[in-house]
């Protein structure tokens, strides 16, 4: 239908330095904290972004609510629909409904919101799937019963550095896949496709190693601020994403020194 | 910390179409004070299907022929997307005459269709609608009609050219021994021999009778159009295929794409640009469930 588009790469000098850095087959760490830092302003603007908000309170509240009693009646105010939780895939996709719904009624979607959507949605479908039983269908009670163990603070870590880890590739991929293509074939960096997809999983496979940073602070911040302080509101969680955000850009920057 | 910037807003207002020399219909849209014009043919239906064909149809095919002209009118900011696609999200606050304003008015078929244009486009459309002061004297000015008769369809399919509706074709007229309809659209001229091409294939080995073209046309005029990447057009597609089959009396348009559903997901997925978002799933929950069947169709059973 002719809506396949490929973007470019800004023009600034922190991004040309990014280009730079793939021809010159610099090391995989130093070209994520270069692109982490070209897309810094971005990145800072999207914990910001209403959608992007959202997002991360379900991150957030999800499990609590989980555990609290009417979850049921919670789910359907946040307009995810009846029988979400009758199946993984239809929790998922109440959610997303929810996320959509919630972008119509700000009157704009945006880029850190569909980021963020497409992260938290693919972590919460491993994480729940690895937790549940796996030779029968679960129950909705077994959904639930996951859903609600990810209120404690070590297994709440566990998925927001699920969710980090996605997002921080996802946002890194958002820019470097516009100009991977170029430094394909004969005497470039990616003899051919293979070689592409390669660093592209060694690229996420680093965020996944950058973001255990964020695993050790956010069980912490979970059990301070939720069970000791009692004082989670969307401010709070405001704060923790531009926090993780920080430690995780702070943490590409380490991690290329000390590659 | 850096604020969020609003999506650009722009008003579209529409003004009485016109019929030029060669009987092609123009839109004729005012988008924040710029006037750019879509012209509109669909050719091959007979006068007395689109008398048949109720007023909230045609609404329909306005609607979206007007949303594909301000999608095509209005730059997305460049391949860039500065600012994390900040301009790529545009928000269009519409006004527009319709034949059925009650129905086009109430709350839950604008909702559906708003909500169903976002997710297609990226864009947030706020619909007015507004009472059509003479809904019969256009109710034609797009058709071309054919020579009347009474040929009739068993099915009718989106026809773009490529292989897939091409292979599906072939399936419903051998396998299936349907008589087929073959909807096309076109904005430019490369096309248009590749999908004459393809039904006269389709013609000359299964007979006349197995098979038509309606080759439609929507095109921005000169001047108008300033960008390509047309998300809407899948809308288009849809509605264009869903009044056809309203005007042959049937509840359901079939598209083939699925044999390269797979490779297009892999390339578009790595590539990281947007998926075009007439194969997903929720597309096809939003079409069939939500409003385009019980638009175009009024009274029919909802199916794609």
């Amino acid at each position: 239908m002719g809506h396949i588009r490929l973007g470019n790469l800004p023009q600034s000098k922190k991004w040309r330095d990014v280009v730079g850095l793939i021809d010159s087959d610099a090391s995989i760490e130093e070209i994520a904290e270069a692109a982490a830092k070209a897309s810094e302003l971005d990145l800072s603007r999207a914990s910001n972004d209403p959608r992007f908000q959202f997002i991360s309170s379900l991150l957030v509240r999800l499990p609590l609510l989980a555990r609290a009693p009417g979850f049921e009646d919670a789910l359907a105010d946040l307009g995810v629909g009846e029988n979400a939780l009758s199946s993984v895939t239809g929790l998922l996709a109440g959610l997303e409904l929810a996320i959509d719904r919630r972008s119509f009624e700000l009157g704009a979607s945006s880029d850190a919101g569909e980021l963020a959507k497409a992260a938290f949605l693919e972590s919460l479908s491993v994480q729940l799937r690895g937790r549940l039983p796996t030779l029968f269908e679960p129950t909705p009670q077994e959904i639930r019963k996951v859903l609600a163990s990810y209120s404690s603070g070590d297994n709440f870590s566990l998925l927001a550095r699920d969710f980090f880890a996605r997002l921080t590739y996802r946002s890194l991929d958002y820019y470097l896949s516009r100009d991977l293509a170029n430094h394909m074939g004969a005497d470039k960096r990616f003899a051919d496709d293979e070689q592409r997809r390669a660093f592209q999983q060694a690229l996420a496979q680093h965020t996944f190693e950058v973001s255990r940073i964020v695993k050790e602070f956010a069980g912490g911040w979970y059990g301070k601020t939720i069970w000791r302080n009692q004082s989670l509101d969307q401010d709070a969680i405001d704060s923790f994403t531009q926090y993780a955000f920080k430690k995780m850009r702070s943490e590409l920057g380490r991690r290329r020194t000390a590659a | 910390m850096a604020g969020v910037v609003p999506p650009p807003e722009y008003r579209v207002r529409c003004l009485t179409p016109i019929l030029k020399s060669g009987g092609d219909e123009v839109l004729r849209l005012v988008v924040d004070e710029r006037q750019v014009g879509v012209t509109l043919r669909i050719s091959q239906i007979n006068r007395h299907m689109v008398a048949a064909l109720p007023g909230r149809a045609l609404d329909l095919l306005e609607i979206a022929a007007l949303v594909y002209g301000v999608d095509s009118a209005v730059s997305r900011g460049g391949t860039i997307d500065s600012q994390m696609g900040q301009k790529w999200h545009r928000r269009f606050i519409v006004e527009i005459p319709v034949r059925e304003c009650v129905f086009w008015s109430s709350p839950s078929i604008t909702q559906s269709l708003e909500e169903t244009l976002m997710f297609l486009t990226g864009d947030r459309f706020d619909f007015k609608f507004t009472e059509k002061e003479e809904p019969d004297a256009e109710r034609s000015g797009f058709f071309h009609f054919d020579q009347e008769s009474s040929w009739q369809a068993d099915r009718v399919l989106m026809f773009s050219g490529g292989l897939d509706s091409f292979s599906g074709a072939v399936e419903e007229i051998v396998d299936q021994h349907q008589r087929v309809a073959l909807v096309s659209h076109h904005s430019a001229t490369k096309i248009t021999p590749i999908q004459a091409g393809l039904y006269k294939a389709l013609y000359k080995q299964f007979g006349q009778d197995r098979c038509l073209h309606l080759p439609m046309r929507v095109q921005m005029t000169k001047g108008g159009h300033r960008e390509g990447t047309h998300r809407s057009r899948s809308f288009l597609f849809a509605v264009l295929g869903a009044i056809t089959a309203q005007a042959f009396k049937l509840d359901r348009t079939k598209g083939f794409q699925a044999s390269t559903v797979r490779c297009l997901v892999d390339v578009v997925c790595d590539l990281a640009c947007w998926l075009p978002r007439e194969f997903t799933a929720k597309t096809i929950a939003m079409v069939q469930g939500e409003f385009l069947f019980s638009a175009a169709a009024s009274g029919t059973k909802k199916r794609l």
